[in-house]
C-alpha cells in the first residue's frame, strides 16, 4: 500500500504531462507557421470572428490531422508490441506501413490508368475511404507475411529480419509502380518520408472515422493485452479465443496504420518510440499504455511537424526526417541502456 | 464421475497411452525424468493440447464439450517459467485470473474483486498487491502467479513445477499453500522434479517414456528400485512415519 | 573561288583544331585526337545541343529521356542517371561519351577505355557554355558561335515581348505535388524573371525547396505554373487554396507531355520554354 500511492500518483502525472504536451503542441502548432499570424488574429479566426483561411483551412486541419495520424501510429505501435510481446514490433518494422503504402499505390494505379501522378494525388490529397481500405488490406497482408516468414512471434531477431525484408520488397514494388512513366524520383522520395502538407478537413474526417472504428476496441482490449503478457498458454487457459483475438488486434492496428499512411505517407519511429518511452514511465499495463500512446503519438507527431514546417520556413523539411532525427537517437539511447543493464 | 481424468491419452510428443485421474480434494504429483512427457500430459489435461488418441474428461464430460471460458473457470493452469510482465502491478496480474468470467469485454464486479482479494490472501500475497511484478523475489512472484491461478476459484489446479527456482523456505511455503487448497476441496495435479516434494502429495504418478510406470500412495510408489531406475544407482529411500524420504547415498 | 577558300579554311581549322584538349566540368583534362564520329549523349539537353549543331547523325545512343529531335527516339537507349547501361555504351564503341557530373558513370566508362566528357547543364549560363564546349569537341566551333547567337536572339525576342506587357504577375511554379517549387536562382527561376513574372519564392530557400502550402496561400500568386499530369485538379482540390487568386481566376498553366521539357532543360530550345511562360503570364 505504501508503494501503490506514489505509483498511482506517478501514472496520473504522466497523463497530466501528456495532456499538457498535447495542448502545447496544439497552441504552438496554431500559433507558428510559414506565415506569421499575430496570436490575436489566430484566436479571432478560430472563433469565427475573422476570416483567415490560413488558420481555419490550412493550419488547424494540418495540426489536428497530424495529431490523429500520430495517435493512430502510437496506438498501432503499442498494440503490435503488446500482441507480439515484442518491444521492437511496430507498424514500420512489421512491414505493415510498407504494405499499406503498396495497397494505396496499387489502388491509385488501378484507378488512374497507371499514372503515377495520380498515385501521388491519391496518396496526398484524396480518396480517403477506398485508399484506406486498400491500404488496410496491404498492411494486413504484409503483417501476416512477416509472421509466416518469421515462423511466429516469439523470435525477436527473425521477426525484425522478416519485417525488414517484407517492408523493403513492398517499398520496392511501390517505388516501381510510382516510377512507371516519368522521372518522379523526388516525389517518391518525399512520399516515403511522409507528408502532412495537404492534410485538410476531408483527410481529418477520414482519419477520425477510422480512429473511431479501430480505437475503441483496442482501448477496451487493454486488459486482454495484459493477459497476453503472461504468455499465450496462460491466455488460452483463461479461455480467451486467441486466434480471433489476434486477428482482431491485427486488423485494428493495421487499419490505424493504413489510415495514417493513406493520409500522410510513411512516417517512421512514432509507432516504435512512443509506446517504448511510455512503457518506461507507466509500466506494462496496456489499459494505460494504449491511451497514453495515443496522446503521446499525437503530441510527438504534431511537434515533429511543427519543427518540419518552421525550422527552415517558409520551406519545409519532410516530417519523416524530423521524426527519424528525434526517434533515432532516443532508440539508440534505449539500446545503450539495455546493454548497460545486461 | 468426479474429477479430471485422462483416458488413453496418446499422441502429442512422447505420450504413449496414459490413464490418470485427479479427484477434488486430492493432490497428485507427477514425477518422471526429463522428456518423459510430464509437461505434455499436464497441457493435454489443461485442454491446451489435443491428444492424437484418447480423451480428457472433466466431471464426466469430454473436455471439448466445455466452452473455453467454462473450462477456464474449472481448470487453472500455471506453466513453468515466464514470460513475466515486469511492469505490471501485482493486483492487475491477479485480476487477469478473472478473465474466464469477464471474457473480452466484461466489466469487473463485486464478486470479481472479492475473488481477487481472496486469492491474494490465500496465496499469502496480499501485502504485495501494490508492487510491480518485476520488483518481487522469485518466491514472491510465484505466490502472485499462484494467486492469479486461484482468482478464478478453479476446481482443479494444474501446476508445472511450481517450486523450481525457489529456495528451500519458499518451496515450503508453496507446498503448504497447496496442502491448504487441497484441504478446501481443490484437486491439484503438479509436475514436480523433487521426489521429496512429491512424497507430500496424496498420490504419486510416475511417467517414463510416455507411459505411466507406477501410480499410488507415495510410500508404495517411491521405492528404491523404481527411483534407481529413474535417477541412478545411488538413490536411497528411508520411510519415516510412513512417509518416504529420498536421498543420495555417499 | 571564295567558296573554295572557305572550304579550305575549314579543312585547315579542322587539321589544326585536333588534337583538342578541354577541361570538363569536373576539372578533368580531356583530349580528342580527331573529331568524334560516334557519340553517346547521356543528357537530354546535350542531345538537343548536338543536334542543334547539325551533328545529330553522329549520335549512336542517348539516355532514356532524350526525345528531341524526333530522330533520336530511334537510337539505342542507354538508361538514365540512376540506371545507366554501361555495357550497351561500351558495346557501341563510341569515340566520345557526354555524361552528367552526377553519378559515377564516367569512372566505369573510362576504365573501359572510352573518352568521357562531363557536362554541367543546370543554369541559364550553362546553356551557352555547353553549346561552345560541345561545338569545340565536335570541331564545329563556328556553328557553335552561330547557335549561341541564334539562341540569344530568340530569347531576346521573347523578353522584348514580355517587356511590352503592363503587369508583372506574382508566380508560383510547382515541379511536383509534394510540393516542390523553384527558387529565383534556378534555371526555371531565371526564365520566370525573363518572362517578367515575380517568383513568390525568396532566393534564400535555394534552388528547389519544398515549400509550405500556407506560404503559397499567403503570397496569393496570380499565376500558377505546374509541370506534372492532373496538376490543375490537384491544385484546385487543396484545402484553403480556393482563396488563391490564380485558382479563382483559373490561371493555372499546366505543361506536360514534352512541353515540360522545354522548361526544365537548359538547352537550345530555351526560347520556346520562355515563350510558354510569356504566353502564360501575359497572354499571346
Amino acid at each position: 500500500m505504501t508503494l501503490s500511492l506514489p505509483l498511482a500518483l506517478k501514472r496520473s502525472l504522466v497523463f497530466a504531462w501528456l495532456l499538457a504536451l498535447l495542448s502545447i503542441a496544439l497552441v504552438l502548432g496554431l500559433a507558428l507557421g510559414a506565415v506569421a499570424v499575430p496570436p490575436g488574429d489566430v484566436v479571432r479566426a478560430l472563433l469565427g470572428l475573422q476570416e483567415n483561411p490560413i488558420i481555419t483551412e490550412l493550419r488547424l486541419p494540418r495540426v489536428l490531422g497530424g495529431m490523429l495520424v500520430g495517435a493512430a501510429l502510437g496506438v498501432a505501435g503499442a498494440a503490435f508490441q503488446g500482441l507480439f510481446r515484442n518491444p521492437l514490433a511496430d507498424p514500420y518494422l512489421m512491414g505493415a506501413a510498407s504494405g499499406a503504402a503498396f495497397g494505396v499505390t496499387l489502388l491509385a494505379v488501378l484507378l488512374g490508368g497507371l499514372s503515377p501522378a495520380f498515385a501521388q494525388h491519391a496518396v496526398f490529397q484524396g480518396l480517403p475511404l477506398s485508399a484506406t481500405l486498400f491500404g488496410f488490406l496491404g498492411a494486413l497482408f504484409a503483417t501476416l507475411l512477416t509472421l509466416v516468414l518469421a515462423g511466429g512471434v516469439a523470435r525477436t531477431g527473425e521477426l525484425v529480419l522478416a519485417g525488414v525484408v517484407v517492408g523493403s520488397v513492398l517499398t520496392g514494388l511501390t517505388t516501381y509502380l510510382m516510377l512507371q512513366d516519368a522521372d518522379r524520383v523526388r516525389a517518391v522520395f518525399a512520399y516515403t518520408l511522409g507528408n502532412l502538407a495537404f492534410l485538410g478537413w476531408p483527410g481529418v474526417r477520414a482519419l477520425a472515422v477510422f480512429l473511431l472504428l479501430a480505437l475503441p476496441p483496442l482501448l477496451l482490449l487493454g486488459r486482454v493485452l495484459n493477459a497476453l503478457q503472461l504468455g499465450e498458454e496462460v491466455a488460452r487457459s483463461l479461455g480467451l479465443p486467441l486466434n480471433g483475438l489476434k486477428l482482431l488486434l491485427l486488423a485494428a492496428a493495421s487499419l490505424l496504420t493504413a489510415a495514417s499512411v493513406a493520409q500522410a505517407g510513411i512516417i517512421g519511429f512514432v509507432g516504435l518510440v512512443t509506446p517504448h518511452a511510455l512503457r518506461r514511465l507507466l509500466g506494462e499495463d496496456y489499459r494505460l499504455l494504449l491511451p497514453a500512446s495515443a496522446l503521446g503519438g499525437a503530441a510527438l507527431l504534431a511537434l515533429a511537424d511543427l519543427l518540419a514546417r518552421t525550422l527552415t520556413r517558409p520551406a519545409e523539411l519532410p516530417v519523416g526526417v524530423v521524426t527519424t532525427l528525434l526517434g533515432g537517437p532516443f532508440f539508440l539511447y534505449l539500446l545503450w541502456r539495455r546493454r548497460g543493464r545486461a | 464421475m468426479d474429477g479430471l481424468e485422462a483416458r488413453g491419452v496418446a499422441g502429442p510428443f512422447a505420450l504413449k497411452g496414459v490413464d490418470l485421474r485427479v479427484r477434488p480434494g486430492e493432490w497428485v504429483a507427477l514425477l518422471g525424468p526429463n522428456g518423459s512427457g510430464k509437461t505434455t500430459l499436464l497441457r493435454v489435461m489443461a485442454g491446451l493440447l489435443k491428444p492424437k488418441r484418447g480423451a480428457v474428461y472433466l466431471e464426466g464430460k469430454p473436455l471439448e464439450a466445455y466452452g473455453s471460458y467454462a473450462r477456464g473457470r474449472l481448470l487453472a493452469y500455471l506453466p513453468q517459467g515466464g514470460p513475466y510482465p515486469e511492469g505490471l502491478l501485482v493486483e492487475e496480474v491477479v485480476r487477469l485470473g478473472r478473465l474466464p468470467y469477464l471474457g473480452l469485454w466484461g466489466r469487473e464486479g463485486e464478486a470479481d474483486l472479492e475473488a481477487v482479494a481472496w486469492a491474494l490472501e490465500a496465496a499469502g500475497a496480499a501485502h504485495l498487491k501494490g508492487r510491480l511484478l518485476g520488483t518481487l523475489s522469485g518466491g514472491e512472484r510465484q505466490r502472485v502467479l499462484l494467486a492469479r491461478a486461484l482468482a478464478a476459484r478453479p476446481r482443479y489446479l494444474l501446476l508445472d513445477e511450481p517450486t523450481t527456482y525457489l529456495d528451500l523456505e519458499h518451496q515450503g511455503e508453496v507446498v503448504a499453500l497447496l496442502r491448504a487448497l487441497v484441504a478446501r476441496g481443490v484437486g491439484v495435479l503438479s509436475v514436480l522434479h523433487d521426489p521429496n516434494q512429491a512424497a507430500l502429495a496424496h498420490r504419486v504418478a510416475v511417467l517414463r517414456e510416455g507411459r505411466l510406470v507406477a501410480e499410488g500412495a507415495p510410500w508404495a510408489v517411491l521405492t528404491e528400485p523404481l527411483l534407481r531406475g529413474l535417477y541412478g544407482r545411488r538413490v536411497r529411500v528411508a520411510l519415516l512415519e510412513g512417509r518416504p524420504h529420498v536421498y543420495l547415498d555417499g | 573561288m571564295k567558296k573554295l577558300w572557305a572550304f579550305f579554311s575549314v579543312l585547315l581549322a579542322l587539321a589544326f583544331a585536333f588534337p583538342v584538349t578541354l577541361t570538363d566540368d569536373l576539372g578533368r583534362q580531356v583530349t580528342l585526337k580527331a573529331p568524334p564520329k560516334r557519340i553517346v549523349s547521356m543528357l537530354p539537353s546535350v542531345t538537343e545541343t548536338v543536334c542543334a549543331l547539325g551533328a545529330c547523325d553522329r549520335l549512336v545512343a542517348t539516355d532514356d529521356y532524350s526525345d528531341w529531335p524526333e530522330s533520336v527516339k530511334k537510337l539505342p537507349k542507354a538508361g538514365g542517371l540512376y540506371n545507366p547501361n554501361p555495357e550497351l555504351i561500351v558495346s557501341l564503341k563510341p569515340d566520345l561519351v557526354l555524361v552528367s557530373r552526377y553519378g559515377k558513370l564516367y569512372e566505369t566508362l573510362e576504365r573501359a577505355g572510352l573518352t568521357v566528357f562531363v557536362v554541367r547543364t543546370e543554369t541559364y549560363e550553362d546553356i551557352f557554355k555547353t553549346v561552345r564546349t560541345v561545338a569545340q569537341l565536335l570541331g564545329l566551333s563556328a556553328q557553335g558561335e552561330r547557335l549561341v547567337a541564334q539562341i540569344q536572339r530568340e530569347v531576346y525576342q521573347e523578353e522584348a515581348r514580355a517587356a511590352k506587357a503592363k503587369g508583372r504577375p506574382r508566380v508560383y511554379y510547382e515541379i511536383d505535388p509534394t510540393p516542390y517549387t523553384v527558387g529565383p536562382e534556378s534555371f526555371i527561376g531565371v526564365l520566370i524573371q525573363k518572362a517578367r513574372g515575380v517568383n513568390i519564392v525568396p532566393k534564400e530557400l535555394g534552388l528547389f525547396p519544398k515549400i509550405a502550402p500556407e506560404f503559397v496561400v499567403e503570397k496569393n500568386p496570380e499565376v500558377i505554373v505546374a509541370t506534372y499530369p492532373n496538376a490543375r485538379e490537384t491544385i484546385q482540390s487543396r484545402p484553403g487554396w480556393s482563396r488563391v487568386r490564380a485558382v479563382q481566376t483559373g490561371r493555372i498553366c499546366v505543361y506536360t507531355g514534352g512541353e515540360d521539357n522545354l522548361l526544365s532543360r537548359p538547352g537550345p530550345r530555351v526560347a520556346q520554354g520562355l515563350r510558354l511562360l510569356v504566353d502564360c503570364f501575359h497572354g499571346r
